[in-house]
């Protein structure tokens, strides 16, 4: 019998510590009418605004459930508190002035030390609310705005959130966009202004720490004609044994001319079902850069989409996802070609592992306008053990004769013989296969800032780490 | 309504892919067959739905809707015994009448070929129409492939303009066994097909190839699984055609690992040439895996030949059409070439030939289908 | 009576970079002219530029064959008007036979239907003259010869297409001597059947060595920098390109060389 690598259960105990939230103010649990005018009340929303949640429920109620994906029955919308405002003021530009035990966890997290390190700006969304935003004076200084959407909402900018909230992602879009009409809390509003090219990224971080709660945060950035902003999100939580939710909505708006790199390392906790919409639409010649790492959660249903509108707008989507024990993770991307010349490349590695199941599902669409589209998918998948699961379900919709599109997916195991040469180096067989995948997986650690790179391989380590039995 | 084509795990509604409805009804009379019988193999005739000679049931491309409302035509079942002869050919020509009206439920076929162990035969199936009008045809293979066994079946399609197909075929590979296909599909009309090869043995292998040439308002609709069961079985799954004018395609192509079915390996392969900007070309080609130790790979190339081939081509005094017309003769060439019998060799290249009109035709029709 | 091939201040370039700077040629029918210069000159895009290729974007002058205006027009009825390009990288096609292919491009220039007996007869008789294994005939187009089959594959298109004015491309680099003594027979043999004009671009003689050269033109920079007989070869053989860079009757004020003199 060959040896093989036993998996533990996953370290998580970095991420995995919480505070009590007893003090905070929440909403009933489940879904109503009344429950959503309460959370439009404690907002302050202006009035269109209260009406487009009670839209968006109406939406909600009338929506199928989705019937293709990994199964959602454990999250029971009557369970699920969709408002948990945290214990202080809603906002602060100071870390001293964050409550302790909120401050205790985004330190732990590395918040504020990479912040003063690498960060041009940072916001930090503790449940329903953003506790904490700034952004360098200098970076301000440019007129870049980086704010929690409620503040815009009443600001200056009031009649740009209007014109764009839910715009890309409407309601109708499916079940969980709906409800995300409907409860929508927190998230930021960034607006990099025409030329303006950010070197140093942005960051927001999403913290979900009451139990049995969901976290409907929205983001909507627009980056102005020949802008240049990377904006980067983390997200976690700890783990609990009831279902938390995670339903946000990311709105990227990319004009002429400009570029937008969008990253995020998820590692929700393994009770967190997490159905996120994100959406970027480009202009012409501007380009849309999505890197996204996919460790945590119970249930994933994440799908990037760019809608290329303008001549020669680009899409380049890299993405790794890890499924561990009892993880059922469903990612791709989606991609939209309305314009001529108009091109994306797609590079996605899946890892499963101890039971773990994952899922690359990708459209390609070029229509009858998009003459001279190129694109290129590639996805690779790896097999860890005999006991996980991995597929891939891509589709290609081509309506031009005047494209050039291109698929290729693989999917194998770890080469007993690659094991065997690291081995022979003096590596033990756990390192040398966490080696590999660490190696697979590079695809999108290269495409991260350091400190981000060195986080997600670190992942890829605790979630490697087992005996050899 | 009837559901056909399933796509083994679906994806997202708006794409449309999941399944393709249809209204069809099934007939009761059969398509005219006239058929060449080598020996050791026996014709008998079953009225199950999974016929004699055929063990368990079988799953099939089209699905089980399809499969249950066929089920009032007697199938014809040919039992292959092992044989001396490597190189039998059991040899159908399947004559469909034209419809009458459009509400005519036109003819239905079933065949099932159990193909014993060690026994070794191709079928040759040629599908053509009574006359220039439309058909209306179903058909159904079904097939059993004993241990060492290796079958091999042959499908030219050349229907009238307007027709409308389905072509649904399953089957099971044994220990060893080996089932081939090859499909060349020349328009007609509306076509639906599709196969479900369940290899269950070790080293079993599926080896599919399909060539297309789809122009006017041809459809084209397919589903084709490699189910792969059995250690060390193998799928290869190669499909390229040549798309025109407004014609559709959905190609759905899924090899599927479960588990136990350690060291196979499945392969697929697309090639589109889109000649035109009406087509509507759709590719879904899944690979699902719920076993370590198993190599499957996906390539697709979807769009017009490359630069630099056309611009040598051209150098060389040809026009677009020309090129055009000569790469899709080379996708059925090619797929017509993997048929190692003289006679069908000849009869395809007969079709082609005819059909290679001077070069005042216009493109679109220069493989057409006009009956001689 | 117009000349065969002539171009008037060609200018050609390929992704915003100008290549060539204002190429005048005139070659009459039956001529021999042979093309030098150093890497990166031009020489290929000149040959690419008057077969038509689309990835090169002339910016200016024209280029007349038979008198006709064929700048702007497509690569494959410039090729029917008998012009042919012998590509320094012959392209694979996979799925097409050499024999097929060339029968179609024959029926294709003349508009007739040519009957395949006749056909093959021929297509052997000039694979043998090129000491071509009859065999490629129903081998795929290129597709996993070797740099020698796939020039001869070249030459036997030229014989068998019979242009009136052909441009071989460095047919005769990286070859082995056998090889180039083919390739030379080929040429001679379709200077000897179809008197065609040729314009030869190359770094070597031994392709020459048959042939009756009229012109040589050098080729520096997109610009045709001097023009001689048949001695200009050897001597640009022995003594380099440098010496032969006369830019005094030039006009072309943008050019690349005149700058740097």
């Amino acid at each position: 019998m060959k040896e093989k690598t036993q998996v533990e259960d996953i370290d998580r105990s970095l991420y995995d510590f919480r505070y009590e939230d007893k003090d905070a103010y929440k909403v009933a649990e489940g879904l109503t009418e009344d429950i959503v005018l309460r959370i439009s009340e404690e907002k302050g929303d202006p009035e269109w605004m209260r009406d487009f949640r009670i839209k968006s429920l109406k939406i909600y109620n009338e929506t199928e459930m989705v019937d293709w994906g990994p199964s959602i029955e454990g999250l029971d919308m009557d369970n699920i508190v969709t408002y948990v405002r945290p214990n202080t003021e809603r906002m602060h530009t100071s870390w001293e002035d964050v409550p302790d035990d909120i401050k205790t966890t985004f330190d732990r997290l590395g918040i504020p030390e990479a912040e003063r390190k690498s960060l041009a700006g940072v916001g930090a969304q503790y449940d329903s609310e953003l506790v904490y935003h700034n952004v360098r004076e200098e970076v301000a200084a440019q007129g870049v705005v980086y704010t929690d959407i409620e503040s815009a909402l009443h600001g200056e900018y009031a009649d740009m959130i209007r014109e764009h909230f839910m715009k890309l992602v409407p309601p109708t879009d499916h079940k969980f966009a709906a409800l995300h009409g409907a409860v929508w809390s927190g998230g930021s509003f960034v607006y990099v202004p025409k030329g303006v090219h950010l070197d140093i990224p942005l960051q927001s971080y999403f913290r979900l720490n009451a139990k049995g709660a969901g976290q409907f945060e929205h983001t909507l950035i627009i980056v102005e004609e020949d802008a240049y902003l990377h904006f980067i999100e983390g997200c976690s939580a700890p783990k609990y044994n009831v279902a938390n939710l995670h339903a946000g909505c990311v709105e990227l708006y990319v004009r002429k001319g400009a570029s937008l790199r969008y990253s995020t390392i998820e590692n929700w906790s393994k009770n967190m079902y997490n159905l996120n919409t994100k959406r970027a639409s480009v202009e012409e010649n501007g380009k849309i850069e999505w890197v996204s790492g996919s460790f945590g959660s119970h249930v994933s249903y994440l799908y990037p989409m760019s809608v290329l509108n303008g001549r020669g707008a680009r899409s380049e989507f890299t993405g790794v996802t890890f499924a561990g024990e009892g993880q059922d993770l469903d990612t791709g991307t989606k991609i939209v070609h309305n314009a001529p010349d108009t091109s994306s490349y797609v590079n996605t590695r899946s890892i499963s592992k101890g039971g773990g199941i994952n899922t690359f599902r990708s459209a390609v669409i070029i229509g009858p306008q998009a003459k001279g589209a190129k694109s290129a998918v590639s996805c690779e998948s790896l097999m860890v053990d005999n006991i996980s699961r991995s597929d891939t379900i891509p589709e290609m919709d081509v309506r031009t004769a005047d494209a050039d599109v291109g698929h290729e997916a693989r999917i194998g195991r770890i080469s007993d013989d690659t094991v065997l040469y690291l081995m022979s180096r003096g590596l033990s067989e756990e390192d040398a296969r966490a080696l590999i995948v660490r190696g697979f997986a590079d695809n999108v650690s290269k495409e991260l800032p350091l400190e981000y790179a060195v986080e997600m391989n670190n992942l890829i380590s605790i979630e490697m780490k087992g005996s050899i039995g | 309504m009837m559901k056909i084509n399933h796509l083994p795990a679906p994806t997202w509604r708006w794409l449309k892919v999941n399944g393709t409805e249809t209204g069809y009804v099934a007939g009761i009379v059969p398509g005219e067959v006239s058929e060449r019988i080598p020996e050791g193999v026996v014709r008998g005739e079953g009225t199950d739905k999974t016929p004699n000679g055929i063990p368990d049931e079988v799953r099939t491309g089209l699905g089980p809707e399809f499969d249950d409302a066929l089920t009032a035509v007697p199938s014809v079942v040919y039992t292959i015994k092992p044989n001396e002869d490597n190189n039998r050919k059991l040899y159908q020509d399947i004559t469909y009448t034209t419809i009458s009206s459009p509400d005519d439920k036109g003819c239905v076929n079933r065949f099932a070929f159990n193909c014993e162990d060690g026994a070794n035969a191709t079928v040759i199936q040629f599908m053509t129409g009574g006359g220039d009008g439309p058909v209306r045809a179903a058909l159904s293979n079904k097939y059993y492939v004993g241990r060492g066994a290796r079958l091999t079946l042959v499908q030219v399609q050349n229907l009238p303009e307007g027709s409308e197909t389905y072509n649904d075929c399953g089957g099971t590979c044994e220990d060893g066994g080996t089932f081939r296909r090859i499909q060349i599909v020349l328009g007609g009309g509306r076509t639906y097909m599709g196969d479900f090869c369940d290899l269950r043995g070790t080293k079993s292998a599926y080896d599919c190839s399909v060539a297309y040439y789809l122009q006017g308002t041809h459809l084209l609709d397919m589903n084709y699984v490699a189910n792969h069961q059995g250690r060390r079985s193998e799928s290869n799954i190669n499909i390229s055609g040549v798309m025109a004018d407004s014609s559709s395609k959905i190609f759905r192509g899924t090899i599927d690992f479960h588990k136990g079915c350690a060291r196979s390996k499945g392969g697929e392969l697309e090639d589109v040439l889109l000649m035109d900007d009406g087509v509507i070309n759709r590719t879904v080609p899944l690979i699902l895996c719920d076993e370590e130790d198993v190599e499957g790979s996906h390539g697709a190339s979807i769009g017009r030949p490359d630069d630099n081939l056309v611009l040598y081509l051209a150098s060389r005094a040809l026009d677009k059409d020309a090129i055009y017309h000569m790469m899709a003769r080379a996708r059925v060439d090619r797929v017509a070439a993997l048929i190692d019998d003289e006679e069908t060799a000849s009869r395809i290249d007969g079709i082609l030939e005819s059909a290679a009109v001077p070069k005042e035709m216009p493109a679109e029709s220069a493989l057409s289908l006009k009956r001689h | 009576m117009s000349h065969l091939l002539e171009t008037k201040d060609l200018k050609a370039s390929v992704e915003d970079k100008e290549i060539l700077n204002g190429v005048n040629l005139v070659v009459d029918p039956g001529e021999v002219h042979v093309i030098m210069g150093p890497n990166g000159a031009g020489k290929s895009t000149l040959g690419a530029c008057i077969i038509g290729d689309p990835r090169y974007v002339k910016t200016g002058g024209t280029i007349l064959f038979k008198g006709e205006d064929i700048t702007d027009a497509p690569t494959d009825e410039i090729a029917k008007k008998g012009l042919f390009l012998s590509f320094q990288n012959p392209v694979e096609v996979p799925g097409i036979t050499l024999g097929n292919f060339i029968r179609t491009a024959i029926e294709q220039k003349t508009g007739e239907r040519i009957r395949l007996w006749d056909f093959r007869k021929q297509l052997e008789a000039t694979m043998e003259l090129l000491s071509m294994d009859p065999s490629y005939a129903d081998r795929d187009l290129n597709v996993g010869f070797s740099g020698g089959e796939k020039k001869k594959a070249e030459i036997l298109q030229l014989l068998m297409l019979k242009p009136e004015l052909a441009i071989l491309d460095e047919t005769d680099s990286g070859l082995d001597v056998d090889a180039v003594h083919v390739v030379s027979k080929g040429v001679e043999e379709y200077k000897k059947q179809v008197d065609g004009a040729l314009i030869i671009i190359t770094h070597s003689t031994r392709i020459l060595e048959a042939l009756n050269v009229d012109r040589t033109h050098v080729l520096v920079d997109g610009c045709i920098v001097n023009d001689g007989d048949a001695t200009l070869v050897d001597e640009i053989n022995d003594q380099g390109f440098e010496r032969f860079i006369n830019c005094e009757d030039c006009k072309n004020e943008d050019c690349a060389v005149k700058k740097k003199t």
